[in-house]
């Protein structure tokens, strides 16, 4: 691909100490190994239920937590190697919006203030004038009007929404090439979802900000992103473009996931495909391929050797341009749509 | 402030307050105290309240309401001083024992656990019977062994902030620890640091006067606690003169009540979660 | 007679300027073995409506006018002892957030047990037990996790400890209030199927209040849409998600809010604006200032819910139109 990347993960590996009850010391491998490329401009929606480990991941490429190893390249730089002021520095590339805008923005602080902190820590603008002026530009385009007024109240007094704006106005001021979106929707209520998601997506066409959209949502993902990828268990199961994963899924278990997504209308719950169970505790991931436990497609099959024993890995398939499945018998699955 | 006079509890200890910082500050510019100026025959030793003495003399034929004025001066200035290093050690430790989390939290935790169960007035007193009578160590000595408290509150206070999605923000954004506990941590935290050193101070009054009273206060700078030493080891308290002993004790008492009344006070109106727990 | 009625029920809160409504003149009703979806945003009345059926509303609130009929009997005129003896006996609840409401130092057994004995004390600590197995299977929860402690539960799991501990005493109605918000999607699923099966099962009524409308499109038998604290739309789920439709503009705008992937993708519409601060004297429909297609009237005249045909009801003035234009 000669497409401009803004981030290109390689082998990505996250793994966490577990100090059990038990007192043996377990290693939880939240991200285990994850290649994943976002295009310049591009949406890609990292789906995964909790415990897929798609925080760790967003954590991870924030620097938040420290990747146990592979390489985070952001704009053409790894950022995996950087530490102290060299990092700080970077960070004006990447930025986050978090989940709950409730908690994610500091009570104390007036919205503009808010606003004006990044350009403060990275020294942009000349003076304080000026970085109010782009601080009130920033809370504008992200919708916040009248800006000058909003800007003067205190964070803790804006509804869920305004704040996740707020939250918005100061990432996007740094103009960065990425920024991770983390559920950016999921504490609002339903009807504020479209305004926010509409500003992020004014914001891609405008400025041509990537992002890497987080989220357990797979319509949402499907509405919003160019790309999905599926996380299971620390691992990219099925990546492909949005309309073709939802309309073709080929893993078992994204087929299973798009069967259950629920639609506003009447549907026959018969097509659902239900898996039981629980995704697995990430200190004890299941040996060969790490969903055979609770796939459909391995007991239909007369649970082969090979998903035992083998892991398998994130292939190309043949007939479908762009779209990669880990599963040994994906062919067999696309037939019985 | 006014929301400190609203309040009943703060309003008293604000009263209190504004009486002995009276009393330490403008009085012993007018009636200060001179040390040396002893009484000229026994007579006038340990006399009770007179038109010369309005609360009489002590063993050496001295003003006692003289040196009560000169006494609540050292005695707040101790108490103080003493704080200033309290707070200013406990919060700092705390604050970053808060923040950095892991290692280091362990170790700060363990020198403050260290701090805190070492009992207290017996090592005051042997540091003090080791670095001498000064008020400069009797102020170390006091500020020293009071920040544990401090301490373990703020680090608290900081570990829950810690956890608040804003810091890792303010990190993303591109922030330093430094930074990042000057903007998002201190301003959270000062409500509560203010609140417990003003409680602080009342205990470092204390902590000054029983020093004082077993002996180990500066024999050249009187404080209350002092007065109370040498009303007693001169029987005083024998003699039945009441004007050397009262006074001291009952400043004491009401400055420990004004300042603990104000911080509980304040502790209330910052923190209105302790609201109805009084 | 229906097993719940509730007719023109009115509930306040205190505020700092008197009182105000959360529910303000709400119509609910419940058949036997019918299984009903509340959905409607946050701050709309809807937990408030359903947690003043068993009376389990906070401190301070206040049943004003209306009533609730349970089984032909008047609950709002009931004493708290009466009150006791139908709660968890014939009215349970699942409540939201199960980690703060399963108590951390029992077991999920004997949690299961406790309201069996205590509403029947002639049930012995066997029978109990018994009682407890058989509903620990009939949630799904394997036997053997009897002794095991609530922490030692996924949050799915524990949401099927909470179903069984609402079913211990077989109650005649369930409320499950948001039983599967925080849940993954294919966890969803599993509780969503769990409970209507449940209610199949024991000819149990059901109501299931969700912000998440489109959840209950699949599970419920009918849905009731609340806005503001005024009930806006209620009707058969066939109906309402079906090729009928929602006839209430807020609904209608609710239901373009969610991603339909059975469409060809387009982004999602929202709704411009906030909902009415309801401590402010309301005047005309609540829903009109967000209403793109509001008439003049809206902003004065309150529309009454009409009954617009086939057990369909509608608060509006465009869908009475619709009505009296077609007969």
């Amino acid at each position: 691909m000669s497409k401009k990347l803004a981030l290109s993960i390689e082998d990505l590996h996250v793994t966490y100490q577990l100090n059990g009850a038990s007192g043996k010391n377990k290693v939880a491998r939240a991200v285990d190994g994850v290649d994943l490329q976002v295009a310049v401009g591009e949406t890609l929606a990292l789906v995964g239920e909790s415990g897929s480990g798609k925080t760790s991941m967003a954590h991870a490429i924030m620097r938040l937590i420290d990747p146990s190893a592979g390489k985070i390249v952001i704009d053409g730089v790894d950022v995996v190697p950087l530490q102290g002021k060299g990092l700080r520095s970077m960070r004006r590339n990447f930025q986050m919006i978090f989940q709950d805008p409730f908690e994610s923005l500091d009570p104390r602080q007036r919205v503009i203030e808010a606003v004006m902190e990044p350009l403060e820590i990275h020294r942009i603008g000349g003076s304080e004038s000026e970085r109010r002026e782009m601080a009130l530009a920033a809370l504008a385009q992200a919708g916040l009007r009248p800006a000058a007024e909003i800007g003067e109240r205190f964070t803790h007094q804006l509804s869920g929404g305004q704040r996740q704006r707020v939250a918005i106005a100061s990432a996007i001021i740094l103009k960065p090439a990425l920024i991770i979106a983390d559920e950016p929707v999921s504490m609002l209520d339903v009807s504020l979802r479209a305004g926010i998601l509409r500003v992020m997506a004014d914001l891609r066409d405008q400025l041509g900000v990537s992002y890497l959209f987080i989220t357990h949502d797979l319509s949402l993902a499907w509405m919003f992103a160019d790309r999905i990828a599926v996380i299971y268990l620390g691992r990219i199961v099925e990546e492909a473009s949005a309309v073709d994963l939802i309309a073709n899924p080929m893993h078992p278990y994204t087929k299973a996931l798009v069967s259950v997504i629920p639609v506003p209308e009447v549907t026959a719950l018969e097509d659902r495909i239900i898996l039981t169970g629980e995704i697995p505790s990430p200190a004890s991931i299941p040996s060969g391929c790490r969903f055979h436990p609770r796939c459909p497609l391995f007991r239909e099959l007369g649970e082969p050797e090979q998903c035992l024993t083998q892991d398998p890995v994130l292939q190309i398939q043949s007939n479908a341009e762009s779209h990669h499945v880990a599963c040994f018998f994906s062919e067999h699955n696309k037939g019985n749509q | 402030m006014g929301k400190l006079w609203a309040d009943r509890m703060g309003r008293w200890g604000l009263i209190a307050l504004a009486i002995t910082t009276f009393i330490a500050v403008i009085c012993p510019i007018f009636f200060p105290f001179d040390p040396s100026k002893v009484g000229a025959d026994a007579a006038s030793i340990l006399t009770g309240p007179s038109k010369t003495h309005l609360l009489g003399s002590d063993e050496l034929g001295r003003d006692v309401l003289r040196q009560f004025f000169t006494g609540a001066r050292i005695s707040l200035f101790v108490g103080i001083m003493a704080t200033v290093i309290s707070t200013i050690v406990g919060s700092g430790l705390g604050i970053f024992a808060g923040y950095y989390m892991g290692r280091l939290d362990g170790i700060l935790m363990r020198i403050t656990d260290f701090f805190l169960v070492v009992p207290a007035l017996p090592l005051m007193i042997a540091l003090g019977a080791i670095f001498g009578q000064n008020i400069t160590v009797i102020i170390m000595v006091i500020g020293f062994l009071s920040w544990p408290r401090t301490a373990r509150i703020v680090r608290s206070q900081t570990l829950s902030l810690r956890q608040r999605q804003f810091v890792p923000r303010a990190k993303s954004l591109g922030s330093s620890n430094l930074r990042i506990i000057r903007t998002h941590i201190v301003p959270h935290v000062m409500p509560l640091i203010v609140a417990n050193t003003i409680l602080v101070v009342a205990g470092c009054i204390l902590s000054e006067a029983t020093l004082s009273f077993i002996g180990l206060g500066d024999p050249d700078r009187i404080s209350w606690g002092t007065m109370l030493h040498f009303s007693f080891v001169s029987g005083a308290i024998g003699r039945g003169a009441w004007w050397y002993f009262l006074p001291p004790g009952f400043g004491i008492l009401f400055i420990v009540l004004g300042f603990t009344l104000v911080g509980h006070s304040f502790e209330k109106i910052t923190n209105p979660r302790l609201g109805g727990s009084e | 007679m229906s097993l719940l009625e509730i007719r023109d029920l009115h509930i306040s809160y205190p505020n700092p300027k008197g009182e105000f409504f959360a529910v303000d003149g709400v119509d609910l009703t419940i058949e036997k073995g019918e299984f009903v979806g509340l959905a409607g945003e946050s701050g709309c009345g809807k937990t408030t409506l359903a947690l003043s059926i068993p009376r389990l509303l906070p401190r301070g609130s206040h049943i004003g006018a209306g009533s609730i009929h349970f089984n032909g009997v008047d609950t709002t005129a009931l004493s708290e002892e009466g009150m006791r003896a139908l709660r968890w006996k014939e009215i349970s609840v699942v409540f939201q957030g199960a980690l703060n409401a399963l108590n951390p130092v029992h077991t999920i057994g004997s949690q299961i047990a406790e309201p069996i004995r205590i509403h029947d004390e002639s049930v012995s600590k066997k029978q109990a037990h018994d009682r407890t197995l058989e509903l620990l299977e009939a949630v799904g929860i394997p036997a053997r996790r009897f002794e095991d402690f609530p922490h030692q539960f996924s949050g799915g799991m524990r949401q099927r400890v909470m179903i069984a501990m609402a079913l211990s005493c077989m109650p005649k109605l369930v409320i499950a209030d948001e039983p599967i918000t925080a849940l993954d999607v294919m966890t969803q699923a599993q509780i969503l199927d769990l409970l209507r099966s449940l209610c199949d099962r024991y000819s149990l009524s059901m109501l299931l209040i969700s912000h998440d409308l489109s959840v209950l499109a699949q599970t419920c038998d009918r849905v009731a849409v609340m806005y503001a604290g005024k009930m806006a739309e209620q009707g058969p789920t066939s109906r309402v998600f079906g090729n009928h439709g929602a006839k209430h503009p807020y609904t209608q705008r609710l239901l373009s809010a969610y991603p339909n992937i059975k469409h060809e993708r387009k982004f999602i519409d929202g709704i411009p604006g906030y909902p009415p601060d309801l401590s402010q004297e309301q005047v005309g429909c609540r829903f009109a200032d967000r209403c793109d297609v509001a008439l003049s009237r809206c902003a004065t005249e309150v529309p009454e819910l009409i009954d617009i045909g086939g057990g369909q009801s509608v608060a509006c003035h465009l869908a009475s139109d619709i009505r009296a234009g077609v007969q």
